[in-house]
């Protein structure tokens, strides 16, 4: 209720009662003393009011002195290069792992190209017992995993005491010298029963020096020995997995090659089983 | 999304598996195979196929024929055409996409190396 409503509601009310124009004159005057002294409260309110907010626009007109301001400027400046510079190191830590990535992935890409090689390498040449399939795959496993341009495949022969060539790639069979296993060509090969690479080169080569010996072994006996004499001129550099082809070529080249060897001159059999069971009954006396 | 088909056409069993495994790296793509350029002749017009990797050096017909017969074909000639190849030589690369090839790898093979240039043909 407003001021105008409270003092009209006042005069109104002093008809009703039945008093004596004295005694109303006198209630009208004591109500309007009241009145008044309420309207002087709520303007002394309002004065304060008035000034307190006349005090804060002062305030807030008062130019901030130069030095304060900068002090503040240079406040906020060294807060947003801490910022700035926590999110370069962020951006740098994420820079770094995605480097860290692409690396691993890469590494990742590498040592499945090289398993793939390895695994189609070996399951190819445990795929046949055909002896010039075992050959044939050989071949395929120097000239397209390696990449070699010229090479040939010596097996051993006792009575001449040489390994003589029966395959080659890139140059007549008769043009690859027999090798002897003191011959410089072959004896570390022959020694350490271990692939070794002589040198690399993409131009030039030697029949008589293999730029690498494999020796293909069967219980540690080297049955054969393939050499590799010159690369695909493509060819940049022998890498890791040419090195672990030579091994496995090693490991599982001379198991193959008298494998389909004793395949092709062995009878068929009847039975698989009876024929198994019968090796095992004479084998190694295990039979009990 | 379509499944894509690549045609391997390659005489070595041991170079087919090899890109066998190495293609059956990209998503989406299914893969036949070719002995020689006639066995991908009558691939082709049994299925549709999305790319087609050859060697060159293979019997009865060469990667060279394949594609220079590929390319004459209103049915066949907008398939990329990628050669897997020994020779390394500048005449050889420029003769094979003079004809049409789209794409030519030198052996010895890296999987990593036909992955991404089929990736490229395909725009997968």
């Amino acid at each position: 209720m407003s001021v105008q409503d409270r003092s009209k509601g006042s005069l109104g009310s002093s008809g009703e009662r039945g008093e004596g124009p004295a005694d109303t004159l006198r209630g009208h005057l004591k109500r309007g003393e009241a009145f008044i002294e309420e309207i002087l409260g709520e303007n002394e309110a309002l004065r304060l009011r008035n000034l307190q907010l006349e005090s804060r626009l002062q305030d807030a007109m008062t130019p901030v002195p130069a030095k304060v301001a900068a002090e503040e400027l240079r406040s906020i400046f060294a807060e947003l290069q801490r910022e700035h510079e926590e999110l370069k190191r962020q951006l740098d830590d994420v820079a770094k792992e995605t480097e860290q990535y692409k690396a691993r992935y890469q590494q990742i890409e590498d040592e499945n190209d090289r398993l793939v090689n390895l695994f189609v390498s070996a399951h190819q040449l445990h795929s046949s017992l055909e002896l010039h399939e075992v050959v044939q795959i050989i071949d395929e496993i120097l000239l397209n995993f390696v990449g070699a341009s010229r090479f040939a495949l010596l097996v051993w022969d006792a009575p001449s005491g040489r390994y003589r060539p029966i395959e080659s790639y890139g140059l007549p069979l008769e043009e690859v010298p027999a090798l002897g296993p003191e011959d410089p060509a072959l004896k570390e090969c022959i020694e350490t029963r271990k692939p070794v690479v002589r040198d690399f080169a993409s131009e030039g080569w030697d029949r008589k020096q293999p730029r690498v010996c494999v020796p293909l072994k069967l219980a540690g006996e080297v049955l054969a020995v393939a050499t590799v004499y010159s690369y695909l001129e493509q060819k940049e550099a022998l890498s890791e997995i040419d090195g672990e082809l030579f091994t496995l070529l090693a490991d599982h080249g001379g198991v193959v090659l008298e494998s389909a060897r004793l395949a092709a001159g062995s009878p068929p059999v009847e039975s698989h089983f009876s024929a198994c069971q019968a090796l095992l009954k004479t084998g190694d006396g295990n039979d009990a | 999304m379509r499944e894509l088909s690549a045609l391997i056409v390659e005489d070595s069993p041991t170079m087919r598996q090899l890109l066998v495994f190495a293609l059956s790296r990209v998503r989406g793509l299914s893969v036949a195979e070719a002995d020689d350029g006639l066995d991908a002749l009558k691939k082709l017009s049994q299925m549709s196929f999305d790319i087609i990797i050859t060697d060159i050096n293979m019997p009865i017909m060469d990667g060279l024929k394949l594609v220079k017969r590929v390319r004459s074909d209103e049915r066949y000639k907008d398939i990329p055409v990628v050669i897997i190849t020994t020779e390394g030589g500048e005449e050889d690369r420029k003769r094979a996409l003079a004809l049409g090839a789209n794409a030519y790898i030198t052996k010895p093979i890296r999987a990593p190396q036909v992955i991404q240039t089929v990736r490229q043909l395909l725009g997968v």
